[in-house]
């Protein structure tokens, strides 16, 4: 008997394993704890409800302000020819310095003050304000964002000339807005206006002192090559070498210039209060002779304002940029690497309050 | 072996050196500017294309008005035609900007104009002249012809917007009083206008002294006082059908200095019973007012805040005028006005952020503006009687009445930076302004 029920267990065995075994490759052959396909049921998003009436409204023909389609662009002007090479000046003498006479001690006559007036500069209303004050142009002389000096092209000159070019000035400006209240009550009494000068007696702009030269032919740096080796070290050696020979970096007095130029063409005067608190971010490339290539000039963040807001804030710096880089920045071409790319943050906060 | 070893370090040492130079040259040269300058924008509006024959007498005029209006503002300063090199004879013709660069012009306006019949239809384009490109897309407007002006003004409005980043406020009214006749026996009456000074009509016949116009927040509606009676009370006008009515009025009070709310649905004023002088609330629909302060002082010239939370009014409770804002509700109110003087006619920007303001001191009369709080004050005028502004649609622009000594008042407008300060065209003497909204 034990043997018959040892004999039926290991038939119950078998065929329970069996049918294990058979749901197994049944679960994993078709799948029976996947997600059935709802492939056919449809998406359900959520909508927005809208009435008859807008409905109506959106299907009526649009205002009477439609947009136009903007022009054409028209293809830029072709190159003007360079100026054929000229040869190069000789080195001229400078003058000999002129030394001024010792002024006679009787000469000098201290100048009459006025009682009652007060000889601090007084700001004259100008309709430009800009960081430094600059006196009235000559009325004769063109105005532009630069001081520029007449040029002419002379054929007997033995000096490359510029192309002609005539003379503009700033306009007249004061460091910060007159307001007709601000002025009445400082020219009393009206004596002070006429001791004031017309500008700041200050340097304009500390010197800047000069960058050392860098050596034009320094002794190369010496790289311990070995004997054996191989095209590999001598390409890394040689990379090496060249690397230090290349100066350091763009100078403080060159980032400086670049900065004073664009700021001369940044022209906050035309944004809303709202654009002046726009901080924005612009960046451009540059071509080798340091003028900004204006298909580059891309906003990079902004914060601040609104969308009208910040568009204005990016239009007058990109003019800035364009405006003051139509003759070339100046940067040291030996290290277009570093400045061939331009980032300017443009924080109007300080001009909000002039 | 000795050739394994040295290879990382020669790696490693080129890496050293190497890698800053190429930081350096892919890292932008990032710079920040805190100054700049400011200085009027020279633009050029050339004379707009006509399309048909019937357009040519507006071409050059639409060009003059857009031209006036956005010199007016000081922040932009017109190239005038006869400077002009270029020429625009096609309104889809491409511009040639070496044309206006070379006239040192930053902003070009290029527009023609068909008239069919008795309409007009007037479109537009805005160009950056230093990197000539088009700003904003171009736009097409269409109206009545004897509308022109006012499509004018709505062109200087989408210029003005472009490129300040902020409404305009050209398509907008001013409600005044014009005043005629010798000072002993003035004639006053409540005139409007055009911002610019254009299309004056008078709104009363000068028969009873008015003054203190005021717009509804919509521009339909007109507030004033007036002496018919020989006793002040407080009118509402439509301004299409010049009906008007009294409002406000009980036997025995004087009402004057009254203001429309945001909504447009209540009215603040004064009245003066006994000697004291309070403010009320009416509700325009229901009739129904309440006392806002009562106190044994003159409280009086109320403005609403922008979001019709609260009002700011002048009140002599502490000995001479000042500044208080309170809840518009009433109760406590708080001075807000810092320095010495006298503080009068206050009026809330429509941005909500500056309270402009009359302040006497030292013998002077100031029109001035200061923050809602009473902080950084600043004083835009002086003369010897300078008074009662009130702010352009956009809260750029202060309009006020200024007097010289022994002169006629007339109309002057000023920047809230306190340039641009001009003398607004009216057709004869002219007092208390009151701006309109930007028009439908």
């Amino acid at each position: 008997m034990a043997a018959i029920a040892h004999i039926q267990m290991d038939a119950g065995q078998k065929v329970s394993a069996g049918l294990h075994i058979a749901l197994i490759a049944w679960v994993m052959l078709f799948g029976l704890f996947t997600a059935p396909d709802d492939s056919s049921i449809p998406d359900v998003t959520e909508v927005a409800l809208i009435s008859t009436q807008d409905f109506a409204d959106l299907m009526q023909p649009a205002p009477a302000a439609d947009p136009i389609v903007p022009p054409e662009r028209i293809a830029p002007p072709p190159p003007i020819a360079p100026p054929p090479p000229v040869t190069p000046p000789a080195p001229i003498e400078p003058p000999a310095p002129v030394v001024a006479p010792e002024p006679p001690q009787a000469a000098v006559v201290a100048p009459q003050t006025t009682p009652q007036s007060s000889l601090t500069p007084v700001q004259r209303p100008a309709e430009r304000v800009a960081p430094q004050a600059a006196p009235t142009p000559d009325p004769e002389i063109t105005i532009a964002p630069t001081d520029q000096a007449a040029a002419a092209p002379d054929d007997n000159a033995t000096i490359e000339a510029p192309e002609a070019q005539e003379a503009t000035q700033r306009a007249a400006a004061a460091t910060e807005t007159v307001t007709e209240a601000t002025r009445i009550s400082e020219t009393e009494p009206a004596q002070r206006t006429a001791t004031a000068p017309e500008v700041s007696l200050r340097p304009r702009r500390r010197p800047v002192v000069p960058q050392p030269v860098a050596d034009p032919d320094p002794a190369p740096a010496e790289v311990a090559t070995g004997p054996t080796s191989s095209a590999i070290e001598d390409a890394l050696a040689e990379a090496l070498a060249s690397a230090l020979d290349q100066p350091a970096a763009l100078s403080a007095a060159d980032v400086d210039a670049l900065r004073l130029n664009i700021e001369s063409c940044w022209n906050v005067g035309i944004l809303s209060t709202e654009a002046l608190n726009v901080v924005i971010t612009i960046a451009f490339e540059m071509t080798q002779d340091a003028r900004p290539i204006e298909t580059t000039i891309r906003q990079v963040s902004a914060s601040g304002g609104s969308a009208s807001a910040q568009l204005a804030a990016f239009d007058a710096g990109r003019q800035a940029i364009v405006q003051c880089g139509t003759q070339g920045y100046g940067l040291p071409q030996e290290l277009y690497d570093q400045w061939r790319l331009v980032e300017i943050v443009f924080n109007p906060a300080r001009m909000s309050t002039r | 072996m000795t050739q394994i070893s040295r290879r990382p370090v020669l790696g490693l040492l080129a890496g050293l050196v190497l890698a800053p130079k190429a930081a350096l040259a892919q890292t932008p040269l990032r710079i920040e500017i805190n100054e700049g300058v400011i200085e009027p924008v020279p633009f050029a509006a050339p004379a707009f294309v006509p399309e048909n024959g019937a357009a040519g007498q507006y071409a050059d005029n639409l060009a003059r008005v857009i031209a006036n209006n956005l010199s007016g503002t000081g922040l932009l300063r017109e190239v005038p035609p006869t400077a002009h090199v270029g020429r625009i004879t096609s309104f889809d013709s491409p511009v040639q900007f070496s044309d206006w660069r070379a006239i040192n012009v930053r902003a070009l306006i290029t527009g023609a104009v068909r008239v069919s019949g008795r309409q007009i239809t007037v479109k537009f384009r805005l160009f950056d002249v230093v990197t000539g490109q088009q700003l904003g897309d171009g736009l097409q407007l269409d109206g009545r012809t004897d509308a022109w002006r006012r499509m004018a003004h709505r062109v200087s409005d989408q210029v003005y917007q472009r490129l300040t980043g902020e409404t305009g406020y050209f398509d907008s009214q001013v409600v005044f009083i014009a005043e005629s006749g010798p000072r002993t026996n003035r004639r006053k009456q409540v005139a409007i206008m055009d911002q610019d000074g254009e299309n004056t009509q008078y709104l009363t016949d000068g028969t009873a002294l008015t003054f203190a116009p005021r717009f509804s927040p919509t521009g339909d509606r007109i507030l004033f006082t007036s002496y018919e009676t020989g006793f002040p009370r407080i009118y509402v006008m439509d301004v299409a059908s010049r009906r008007r009515q009294v409002i406000g009025d009980q036997p025995g009070e004087m009402t004057f200095a009254p203001r429309f709310s945001p909504d447009g649905q209540s009215v603040v004023y004064s009245l003066s019973v006994n000697g004291t002088t309070d403010l009320f609330l009416l509700n325009l629909s229901s009739g129904q007012r309440w006392q806002l302060t009562q106190t044994a002082s003159i409280d009086t010239a109320p403005s609403f805040s922008p979001d019709g939370t609260r009002i700011v009014f002048e009140s002599d409770r502490t000995g001479n005028s000042q500044l208080y804002i309170m809840p518009v509700s009433g109760g406590a109110a708080q001075k807000i006005s810092q320095g010495q003087g006298r503080y009068s006619t206050p009026v809330w920007s429509p941005r909500g952020d500056l309270v402009a303001f009359t302040k006497q001191h030292n013998g002077r009369f100031h029109i001035g503006v200061m923050r809602t709080d009473g902080s950084n004050e600043r004083l835009l005028t002086a003369s010897f009687l300078d008074e009662g502004p009130t702010w352009s649609p956009n809260g750029r622009v202060i309009m006020f009445t200024r007097e010289q000594a022994g002169g006629d008042p007339s109309l002057m407008s000023v920047d809230i930076t306190g340039r641009n300060l001009r003398r607004v065209r009216t057709p004869g003497p002219a007092s208390d302004p009151s701006w309109s909204p930007l028009l439908p």
